[in-house]
């Protein structure tokens, strides 16, 4: 076998056939098992070195660069790799919430109703007790409740939010409420008005594409508060 | 937010990751970001809908870093790479090498030559099939591959049992 089969072999460019025969040869030949092991150490080294960049919270001058758009604080989508390796390697940081911070713009992160922890972003205030106590069906105070779901394989219970400054998803976590997403609606630096309705509906697109299981109706909902939004009861 | 932009917020996280990998310094990649997304939104139009907007991208910052590469060159500054040709395979990037904190992957990496580590990147961390790659930089199959054995044997020299 040359080194380029060896290699297409793990990066996974054979076709069924021709890896299927690959890997007969490799049960009776055992200096290329080593020589394939080698080759998928090092892919799983590679890849698992740069894996972390892609769960760093994107500085905001990035954001800068979408300036007169909307603000949006928002998250990757968790790896979408190809082949099981490089999964592998990538699972490492694949965490369900490392937050990507394009929020730059929210006035002053640490008095305003989110508060950076050490690069985690918690509501605080009015907005905190929203998410703990306010039911979608009973809307009163500055925030309203969109929709309560469950996301990630755990199953943690998220829910969307709009106030006067935008409209958010927040996220139980055992620090108190996570917020995963938030776009900026209201007044714009540039003083141009956003209508509140549009980063709404960002978000419950948004929302809809985090959702791993049904959305809580109202008494899931009330039940899920009484429980304090662990997750089954938890 | 029009599509296209949520599209390319999405994809930020990767493309930083792409950048690191290609420039190997947490700044650089970010102002290589910067560079390539202002580009992208300016040339919105040039990006046919329905092809790969992430491919589109990786060739955007690509481009950029070579850009980047030949105006150091210009300048004296980062010694013998032929970003034209890529055919001085003998690059090490000595300014990498002078840093002291560089991370072994990194230090191996920097060793190789851009022709070689862009593909390294695009296949081994981003995930590309040789195809994507290959139409990505507009190569032959047979010269990403090439480049691809040549690495990694680069780096499994580097690397040694580490890797």
């Amino acid at each position: 076998m040359t080194d380029e089969e060896i290699m297409a072999y793990v990066d996974g460019e054979l076709s069924p056939l021709e890896r299927l025969r690959f890997e007969k040869r490799m049960q009776t030949d055992a200096a290329l098992a080593e020589k394939v092991r080698r080759h998928v150490a090092l892919r799983q080294t590679i890849a698992g070195h740069f894996a972390p960049v892609a769960e760093e919270p994107v500085p905001g001058r990035l954001a800068g660069v979408f300036d007169d758009r909307p603000n949006v604080l928002a998250l990757p989508a968790r790896g979408r790799a190809k082949r099981s390796y490089f999964r592998a390697a990538t699972a490492l940081a694949a965490a369900l919430v490392a937050g990507i911070m394009l929020g730059q713009q929210l006035p002053d992160r640490n008095s305003g109703p989110i508060v950076d922890r050490a690069g985690v972003l918690l509501a605080q205030g009015d907005l905190a007790t929203a998410l703990d106590r306010q039911l979608a069906s009973a809307p009163s105070g500055a925030y309203r409740i969109g929709v309560s779901f469950p996301a990630g394989p755990q199953g943690t219970l998220c829910r969307t939010f709009a106030g006067p400054a935008g409209a958010g998803i927040g996220c139980r976590a055992s620090q108190g409420w996570r917020v995963q997403r938030y776009v900026a609606g209201g007044q714009s630096e540039r003083g141009t008005y956003r209508q509140a309705g549009s980063a709404e509906a960002t978000i419950m697109a948004q929302a809809q594409e985090m959702m791993t299981g049904e959305p809580l109706d109202a008494a899931a909902e009330r039940r899920a508060r009484d429980m304090h939004w662990l997750p089954d009861g938890k | 937010m029009t599509g296209f932009e949520r599209d390319l917020l999405d994809l930020l996280p990767r493309l930083r990751r792409f950048a690191r990998s290609l420039t190997l310094d947490a700044a650089d990649a970010d102002d290589l970001c910067q560079l390539a997304l202002e580009r992208a939104l300016k040339a919105e139009n040039q990006w046919a809908k329905g092809t790969r907007l992430d491919s589109w991208m990786y060739r955007i910052i690509r481009n950029c870093w070579i850009d980047e590469l030949r105006s150091r060159r210009r300048r004296g500054e980062t010694v013998a790479i032929d970003v034209d040709g890529f055919d001085l395979p003998d690059a090490g990037d000595r300014q990498m090498e002078a840093r002291a904190e560089l991370n072994n992957v990194d230090r191996a990496m920097s060793a190789l030559p851009p022709e070689q580590r862009e593909v390294i990147a695009l296949v081994l961390v981003e995930g590309l099939a040789y195809r994507e790659a290959a139409e990505l930089l507009d190569l032959p199959m047979g010269t990403v591959t090439s480049r691809l054995v040549r690495g990694r044997q680069a780096l499994m020299e580097l690397l040694g049992e580490q890797a």
